[in-house]
């Protein structure tokens, strides 16, 4: 993997979460080469990712959590302090999707998935991102980018809980990158554009719908992300930036 | 119009006949006639004022709410204005059964339902910024706004409705579900999570002839809220004074002005109708032109 941008981000510690899914781990992988020490929140991938990354020199961990569980949630960011000492830079994997084969109209939907969803996503969301900025304001500084996906801006049928969820995290943004003058912390948000494996099994191609034909890359995302937490972006706060294509921005179509 | 209004009395009598507040204006009247509409959270504000406006317009009225005593008064209030028929139902939306035995009550009593005005809401919340926010009341508004009075509502109406082939589905989010406002992380995530519901159904049930709006009201005052901090610095002596002060909020509101729920009643009455045909997956500001850009001078 080649990235041609570079961030020195020395010293600094995040926190990525759902680091199993590619995104998150190409995210880890360019931070933990940019000086950070990386504390990763999955299961078996991003163990993995933590011991690639130990063993390339750089500093990491991977904590197993269930988002489910706002308790253990609490314990685990307490473990990730011990740790670390503090968190400066917090990436939430945010980005949700319903499988293919889950896909169905809000009446039909499935009521389990849909709870397991909005408790990973929405109120995961919430309660990872209350922990860290909670360390970040005793600071006064801080950063904060959640990774969602495009369908919090441009909704799309069959998957009202991934629907529900990415634009309640936009509001989270677009709010939390507000309370900065009460936080001392900027809050900013990616929009990921449609990744190749979910261009493969839609029964829609929405390829002819975008202005650069080609599906999302773990590093198009990666790159924004670390721009945002960056002190390049210190007048930005409250965005969303939508790395998409151009999915979002006009009817790319000739009709 | 009246130049300004006078400080003594709440919020309502405050601004009354200024730029078109009160009963200065002349509501549309739609022909909803042989219609039944339910409506949630027709004990408060925006839920009384679309039934009665509903009412008026010919719609039988299934008036849901949490509250059983103010709910009955507001459904016998609004029967006895309108001549029309109205029946007080006693629903909590968090609970999912409730839900489910009310709208099979509803199709038992009236056969149908043609609009649905998923409502019952409120802002749950400690004013404070996400690392103090209370858990319990991020959770309410989650389950209150998103879940309850939404998801699990349309689930039972939305056969019902495509079953008969027809039906207009109206969504309450705010100004909040379109906007980034500080220290109310709860009430925030909850309504923008219904304004992008409002499209991703729409997109879902375009071809059953199933449309869903949604309204996004600005500050409404109850008119107990006299001491509302967003109203409380209004200087009614010298009214223009307070377009160039930006702690005032009508620093911010083009027209100077809270909203009233009869603003909100007009836009539901029109997504209700046929006149709003082929509009479908709309989230409408009703907000004074507030989110519309910044109204400084710069
Ligand atoms: N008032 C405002 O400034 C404002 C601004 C933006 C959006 N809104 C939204 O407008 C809608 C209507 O609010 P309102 O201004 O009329 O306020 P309101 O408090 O007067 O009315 C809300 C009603 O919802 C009912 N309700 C609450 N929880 C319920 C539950 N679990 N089950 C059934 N009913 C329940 C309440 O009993 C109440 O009668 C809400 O969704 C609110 O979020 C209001």
């Amino acid at each position: 993997m080649i990235f041609t941008f570079t961030f020195d981000f020395g010293g600094r510690t995040a926190l990525v979460t759902d680091a199993d899914a590619a995104t998150m781990r190409t995210l880890s992988l360019a931070l933990s080469r940019s000086g950070t020490r990386v504390a990763l929140f999955g299961r078996e991938r991003a163990a993995e990712t933590a011991r690639e990354l130990c063993a390339s020199g750089g500093e990491a961990e991977a904590f197993d959590v269930d988002y489910r569980d706002d308790d253990a949630i609490g314990k685990t960011m307490d473990s990730v302090l011990a740790r670390f000492g503090k968190i400066d830079l917090l990436f939430n994997g945010a980005y949700v999707v319903v499988p293919v084969d889950k896909r169905k109209r809000l009446h039909e939907f499935d009521m389990e998935l849909y709870e397991e969803i909005l408790a990973q996503y929405y109120h995961g969301l919430y309660r990872v991102t209350k922990a860290a900025v909670r360390d970040m304001a005793k600071r006064g500084e801080g950063a904060v980018v959640n990774i969602i996906s495009i369908r919090g801006m441009v909704p799309v049928p069959g998957q009202t809980p991934a629907v529900a969820a990415s634009a309640a995290a936009v509001g989270f943004t677009r709010m939390w990158g507000v309370e900065l003058k009460e936080t001392g912390v900027r809050v900013n948000a990616v929009a990921a554009g449609l990744a190749a494996d979910e261009h493969a099994s839609g029964d829609r191609q929405p390829l002819s719908h975008l202005a650069v034909p080609r599906a999302t890359k773990p590093e198009d995302i990666a790159a924004a992300a670390m721009f945002l937490a960056s002190d390049e972006a210190s007048y930005i706060t409250g965005t969303i930036l939508p790395v998409d294509g151009g999915f979002q921005a006009g009817y790319a179509r000739s009709f | 119009m009246k130049k300004h209004g006078n400080r003594n009395d709440d919020v309502r009598t405050m601004f009354t006949g200024m730029y078109g507040y009160g009963k200065e204006y002349q509501p549309a009247r739609a022909d909803l006639g042989g219609r039944v509409a339910l409506i949630t959270g027709t004990a408060g504000m925006i839920g009384f004022a679309a039934a009665k406006r509903l009412a008026q317009s010919g719609c039988a009225i299934a008036a849901w709410d949490l509250c059983e005593d103010s709910g009955e008064a507001k459904a016998r209030e609004i029967a006895d204005a309108t001549g029309g028929n109205v029946v007080f139902y006693k629903v909590d939306v968090t609970d999912r059964q409730a839900i489910t035995d009310a709208v099979a009550r509803v199709i038992a009593d009236f056969g149908k339902i043609d609009v649905l005005f998923c409502n019952a809401g409120g802002n749950w919340g400690n004013r404070k910024p996400v690392y103090e926010f209370d858990d319990e009341l991020f959770r309410r508004n989650e389950r209150v706004n998103l879940t309850g009075s939404v998801v699990w509502l349309c689930r039972e109406v939305i056969p019902h409705m495509i079953r008969q082939g027809k039906g207009s589905i109206i969504i309450t989010s705010s100004v909040c579900g379109v906007t980034g406002l500080r220290n109310q992380c709860g009430f925030v995530g909850s309504k923008f999570a219904v304004s992008a519901l409002t499209r991703s159904m729409a997109l879902e049930y375009a071809r059953d002839n199933i449309r869903v709006n949604c309204i996004a009201p600005g500050s409404t005052p109850r008119p107990e809220d006299k001491l509302n901090p967003l109203w409380d610095t209004v200087d009614f002596e010298n009214f223009e004074k307070n377009f160039s002060n930006p702690e005032n909020l009508l620093y911010d509101i083009p027209i100077p002005r809270p909203a009233e729920p009869d603003d909100m009643a007009g836009l539901v009455q029109y997504f209700a109708s046929d006149d709003a045909a082929y509009t479908t997956g709309q989230v409408v500001c009703v907000d004074g032109g507030w989110t519309a850009g910044f109204s400084g001078n710069y």
